[in-house]
């Protein structure tokens, strides 16, 4: 994909990814759920970043050119799609009730990947270490939470406009919980913070980033809130975004 | 005259024919050639048919290259014809070129007949058909290397009425920027220093600032009074600077360009500024940049449809505002925004980039006031200060006529022509 554009539109899959340039930024937090290390600065090569999750419509493609199975029943709630469809209404909203490897075989068939755990950080975080992607303080009002729903679940993927990260991602906070490539492991900040940059080593559960419209707490909305989930969890409010190499 | 023995052969068919054409067998070659010709000439409407009686033609079986040229001298099937008027076009220097002209051949369908009158220079006969280039130029953008090359080397040969293909009038502020380029060289080398201060009204002060350094070396001056007045003030006020250098935007790329396109065709373009700002209002990005692209044609900057734009929700519709050059704030150097991308994508000083005839007298206010604010340390002062009176000059001037330009790439030369 090598490419020097700000913008790109993969041709397989419609997805447009934005280009995050290759420069230093400021990972983690103390906390532990925030990799339990002083923040700390780190340098990762340029790649691009899907503007936003990957929507039904998209996903649908996906599934009518490979005949993967199509979004599973969730473990809790209600399926979105019936059969091989979902209602026409929410074709721009994420996909949901995908699994880690789902996710995975998307990005396969696309020509793409998912991103790594630091990669998401920094496109939601920016250079700057800011706590959301829009700035510094808390503002139920600029994602989809449980607090703002009212009875609906997900929303479209262009929503809340006003509160993309600093390289001008969608709902890096909010909507849906988003599918990392890496595996979870509590230390991985901490080896980072070292300079030890080795991936994860595999384990029971990979990293979901981002919070989603089931959550409350104003933490689960952090950019550098690492969360985790096993991989063969479908789930309604857990979705993905695509990544590339620039 | 459809000729109705005509027949279609296989490709194996055809192969065999031509190794019969050209066959070499001791005694049985020129039987053998003789019946594969009464055989292609059953296949005429076949191009790879008719390229064999073509090579036939220059067979040292002088009986056989006679029949042949003989045949397709005498064609009288249109497909045929227009066949091997085809290979004429191909290579207007080739043998089946001298063949349809000696037969009077010709193309049925009327873009291929001016492209063949013209390749094989029958040049009288193709200005009857074409005078005005209509269907050279359209044949011309489709044809393949090899032709354009050939229709330039005609262009060129000398034969004045050839100049008019590469004619072209234009507004000097809609030219790109090789053509603006080359026209100012061209005033320069000769020295004609009033259009080229006509050329720094025309012109965003990217080129205009350049420009007045340039004139400020000469010792002309504008015979009008106004015009006069002007270039003292502005001469003034530039004292010989240059644009500040401005690093370089980075690329648009594909996507982002083709949604800036989809906004120049006619769908959108036909539509009115408010029913433009009323879908805009919902559009997700991709259609969005595609109306701003459309609305940059319609409306003026500093217009409301311009604020909005500047104030929109979604990023990538400001980018657009800027980099269609709808979205101009005369109170600051550069453009600022909270995404990364749009200040390094869009013009570094769109001041620098502001087309004059964009100008509107509510725009000259914003100007003016932020002339009278200015904190500017960029060296931009200057900029907003000549630009406010290149501004004032044509809004106030009785009649300001925009610069038209007659483009000859091939010529390497810009001429201005009266407006019409």
């Amino acid at each position: 994909m090598a490419n020097s554009d700000f913008l790109i539109e993969n041709e397989k899959d419609g997805s447009l990814l934005v280009k995050i340039p290759r420069s230093s930024f400021l990972a983690g937090g103390l906390e532990h759920h925030q990799g339990g290390c002083k923040p700390f600065w780190i340098e990762i090569p340029d790649f691009y970043l899907g503007l936003h999750a990957v929507t039904n419509a998209q996903y649908k493609r996906f599934v009518d050119s490979t005949a993967h199975t199509p979004p599973r029943k969730p473990l809790s709630g209600t399926s979105i799609w019936s059969g091989r469809d979902f209602p026409p209404e929410l074709a721009d909203h994420p996909v949901v009730c995908v699994t880690w490897a789902d996710a995975r075989a998307y990005c396969e068939w696309a020509e793409l990947r998912l991103p790594g755990e630091l990669e998401w950080e920094k496109g939601a975080r920016g250079e700057d270490g800011r706590a959301y992607p829009w700035g510094s303080h808390w503002d139920e009002d600029l994602c989809r939470n449980d607090i703002n729903r009212r009875i609906e679940t997900t929303t479209s993927v262009w929503s809340y406009p006003q509160a993309t990260s600093a390289w001008g991602c969608y709902q890096m906070s909010g909507n849906v919980w988003e599918w990392c490539a890496d595996w979870h492991q509590p230390n991985t900040y901490r080896r980072y913070a070292r300079g030890e940059l080795s991936a994860p080593v595999p384990g029971k559960s990979r990293v979901v980033r981002g919070g989603s419209w089931f959550n409350v707490a104003e933490e689960s909305f952090l950019c550098s809130y690492r969360f985790q989930c096993r991989p063969g969890d479908a789930e309604t409010h857990y979705g993905f975004r695509v990544a590339g190499d620039a | 005259m459809p000729d109705r023995s005509q027949v279609n052969l296989t490709q194996e068919e055809i192969e065999r024919l031509r190794r019969r054409a050209f066959s070499t067998t001791p005694l049985l070659a020129r039987l053998f050639r003789r019946g594969a010709i009464r055989s292609l000439r059953r296949a005429l409407r076949q191009r790879q048919a008719l390229e064999i009686l073509v090579d036939l033609c220059d067979h040292p079986d002088k009986g056989a290259a006679a029949e042949c040229r003989n045949c397709l001298e005498k064609l009288n099937d249109e497909l045929a014809t227009d066949g091997l008027c085809e290979l004429a076009i191909e290579n207007p220097v080739g043998r089946a070129a001298e063949i349809c002209l000696r037969g009077q051949l010709r193309p049925s369908d009327h873009d291929r007949l001016c492209v063949y009158l013209f390749v094989t220079n029958q040049l009288d006969s193709y200005f009857e058909e074409d005078f005005e280039f209509q269907c050279l130029r359209r044949e011309y953008e489709d044809a393949r290397p090899k032709l354009r090359q050939h229709i330039l080397r005609i262009l060129r040969s000398g034969d004045r009425r050839c100049l008019a293909f590469f004619s072209h009038r234009k507004l000097l502020s809609e030219c790109s920027e090789q053509e603006i380029l080359r026209t100012l060289r061209s005033f320069h080398r000769h020295r004609d220093w009033s259009r080229l201060f006509h050329a720094f009204q025309d012109l965003p002060l990217r080129y205009g600032l350049r420009i007045l350094h340039d004139l400020a070396r000469t010792d002309w001056e504008p015979e009008s009074k106004e015009d006069r007045a002007l270039y003292r003030r502005v001469l003034e006020q530039a004292r010989g600077q240059l644009p500040p250098p401005s690093r370089p935007s980075a690329s648009l790329g594909a996507a982002f360009e083709s949604w800036i396109a989809m906004g120049k065709n006619p769908v959108l373009a036909e539509k009115e500024v408010e029913e433009l700002l009323g879908e805009l209002v919902r559009a997700a990005p991709p259609r969005a940049v595609a109306l701003v692209s459309a609305l940059s044609d319609k409306a003026s900057p500093g217009s409301e449809a311009s604020r909005e734009i500047l104030e929109h929700h979604h990023w990538l519709v400001r980018l657009a505002g800027h980099v269609t050059g709808l979205c101009i704030d005369f109170r600051h150097d550069g453009v600022d925004d909270k995404v990364h991308w749009v200040p390094r994508v869009a013009p570094e000083f769109p001041i620098l980039e502001f087309q004059p005839a964009d100008a509107t007298p509510a725009l000259l206010e914003e100007l003016s006031a932020s002339v009278e604010n200015d904190s500017s340390k960029t060296g931009l002062s200057v900029a907003r200060k000549v630009l406010q009176s290149v501004l004032a000059h044509r809004i106030t001037v009785a009649s300001f006529e925009e610069m038209i330009v007659e483009i000859e790439p091939f010529a390497g030369e810009f001429e201005e022509v009266d407006s019409p």
